[in-house]
């Protein structure tokens, strides 16, 4: 059974998202503040949060943050769950590594197919074999990428990036396909963190960042080594 | 407004012309006048100008005349006071206008001669802030050419204070934000329920769908809430005067009906409420006063949902009939570094682990703030957090004559 961990303040709309999930036959896990949710996240490893915002103690993006730089969490997918409809706010959290959100008020029908949207993404993506790229190597066991034999600390979205644009080496990927590889789905919003996540990506491959090529109006590549 | 500025400056460059005019054609109108007296002359020519200054400085707006060459030949009473009499005449608008933004836009509207209107924001330490607040300044420019006399080219300059409609504009547009903010949580816990109940078979189960459409009534009433308060809030807001129901009234019969609201919650927390008020007569709006005893003695008792709570209130009239009033409680209180901000509308103070099942509306306290000041009065609060925390309203005698 699927393990969803619930970060709310307000009762009863923690409630409610939770008696949704276990009706649709996962287990259900709440946390009242961003404190609690947080050590809960690190201990349990739920197989998805559901994040709000705006939280007492530590605050949704904190988590985030935290998360990502965690490796027992950077790869749990989260959906945030927030009153704030300012875009600002949507973009911020999915630059942070969330994989979607949703607006307050939400159906619960959506959030839960959403969830399991999310869910199944991750259990299809590691078809990988393992395989050496200049100076990359994957390691399909480990589910880990290695730069000159240094194993790289990337985040689930990350880490799907850079799978796909590996396997298609030399090839320019345009950025719909990337979003959708991703997210899913690609809309407005998604699109505006793509660049985000592809320039931390680079960063964090150090030197050999410019193996990842920007091919303006189209999206990017990852450069066949010579 | 604008058209009406617009006119007025047409006006007024007409007299500078004319005056102007005057000023040059001085010498040989003297001339051609020999047989009239100097004297005279120059009196109409004074006159003409003390009725062009006299209209200027009637103007709303800081009004300054600039050359070509950039020089302020002129201005108003109101541009007098933004330079605080700082000696600008004959000067430079380098030396007068130290922003560059400013400056910028009026070189460029000199070499081009071209009517402008713009708003420009300057720093709180520049000359343009208005020393009442700590923020930025808004201020509405409108420059009109003046090349009627193609030789003579010259700007008109005309500057308006608007930070505090920008401010009440921004403050609008928070509360609609806020208030929006608020309203959601509720709306999503009617609707997520609703959308199961209303499923095929949603209503089977009688036990669950009676606790869930006994949340949702708890949220209907919470939204009840913020619409009032709302409304409330707006209504002590709309203008410098709100409209009080002054009449006496007895503050102790008051705080009895507060307690009798709130006797369920008190009873249920195992909290008790301690009156010292003794039966005077005090002249003011009983629905305001009901108010603000009730959000501050609910606001305690929110606060502190899981403990038997204390609560004193505590009244008096001094021998010069200066209104007191403390309500005091021994709960977890409010965090030095929250004090100052507590009275703001939405404002929360977080805290852990200690919620009530349905929260505030966020606006109570900003409630009960302006309605003490609008019967003249002042609040305050004092907290240690866990041993007291003292709500004091103070109203002067003076108001309640």
């Amino acid at each position: 059974m699927e393990s969803i961990l619930i970060i709310e303040d307000e009762i009863d709309i923690a409630n409610l998202v939770g008696f949704n999930f276990e009706r649709n036959g996962y287990s259900v896990d709440i946390a009242h503040d961003g404190r609690e949710g947080l050590e809960k996240i690190l201990k349990n490893q739920p197989d998805l949060v559901i994040l709000d915002l705006m939280l007492p103690e530590i605050d949704g993006y904190k988590i985030l943050k935290k998360m990502q730089r965690d490796t027992r969490s950077h790869s749990i997918p989260v959906i945030m769950l927030t009153a704030k409809s300012q875009i600002d706010d949507r973009l911020k959290g999915l630059e942070l590594g969330a994989d979607d959100y949703i607006t307050k008020p939400f159906s619960p029908k959506e959030l839960i197919l959403r969830a399991q949207a999310i869910l199944k993404r991750n259990r299809v993506t590691p078809v990988a074999e393992d395989f050496l790229l200049g100076p990359f190597r994957f390691d399909k066991n480990a589910l880990a990428f290695f730069v000159h034999d240094q194993p790289l600390s990337l985040s689930l979205i990350e880490f799907k990036l850079f799978l796909f644009l590996c396997q298609r080496a030399g090839q320019s990927q345009d950025r719909n396909n990337l979003l959708k590889v991703v997210w899913g789905y690609s809309d407005e919003i998604h699109s505006r963190t793509l660049d985000t996540h592809m320039k931390r990506l680079r960063k964090k491959l150090g030197k050999e960042g410019s193996f990842i090529e920007t091919i303006r109006g189209i999206g990017y590549r990852v450069r066949q080594p010579e | 407004m604008t058209y009406f500025a617009f006119s007025c400056v047409i006006v007024l460059a007409y007299l500078l012309v004319r005056s102007n005019k005057r000023q040059q054609g001085a010498e040989s109108e003297l001339g051609r006048l020999r047989k009239k007296s100097l004297l005279d002359a120059r009196n109409q020519d004074k006159s003409h100008n003390r009725d062009l200054q006299q209209l200027l400085d009637a103007l709303p707006q800081a009004f300054f005349s600039i050359t070509k060459e950039g020089v302020v030949n002129r201005i108003n009473s109101q541009a007098g006071r933004i330079f605080d009499g700082r000696d600008i005449l004959n000067k430079n608008i380098d030396q007068v206008f130290l922003d560059s933004a400013m400056r910028s836009l009026l070189l460029k509207k000199l070499s081009k001669l071209k009517p402008a209107r713009k708003i420009l924001r300057f720093p709180p330490n520049s000359i343009f802030s208005s020393n009442t607040h700590d923020k930025d300044s808004h201020w509405e420019i409108e420059i009109y050419p003046l090349s009627l006399l193609s030789k003579n080219s010259e700007i008109q300059l005309m500057m308006r204070d608007i930070t505090a409609s920008v401010h009440s504009d921004q403050v609008r547009k928070d509360f609609v934000a806020n208030a929006s903010h608020e309203l959601r949580t509720p709306l999503s816990v009617i609707s997520g329920y609703l959308e199961h109940l209303t499923e095929e078979g949603g209503l089977d189960q009688r036990e669950p769908a009676q606790k869930m459409l006994g949340t949702m009534d708890r949220h209907v009433v919470r939204i009840n809430r913020i619409v009032d308060d709302m409304l409330l809030i707006s209504k002590l807001e709309s203008d410098d005067f709100v409209p009080l129901n002054l009449a006496p009234f007895c503050i102790a019969t008051c705080v009895r009906d507060v307690i009798e609201r709130l006797e369920l919650v008190i009873k249920k927390q195992k909290s008790t409420i301690e009156m010292e008020v003794a039966e005077f007569q005090l002249i003011g709006d009983q629905f305001y006063w009901t108010q603000i005893l009730f959000n501050l003695v609910e606001n305690a008792l929110k606060q502190n949902p899981s403990i038997p709570l204390q609560i004193r209130i505590h009244a008096e009239l001094d021998r010069d009939d200066n209104f007191k009033i403390h309500i005091a409680d021994n709960g977890i209180g409010i965090p030095a570094t929250d004090l100052p901000f507590i009275f703001k509308r939405f404002y929360r103070v977080e805290k852990h682990h200690s919620q009530t099942q349905v929260k505030g509306t966020g606006l109570g306290l900003s409630i009960v703030k302006r309605a003490v000041e609008a019967h003249g009065g002042t609040i305050t609060a004092t907290s240690t957090p866990g041993i007291e925390t003292i709500f004091t309203i103070a109203i002067p005698k003076s108001h309640d004559e």
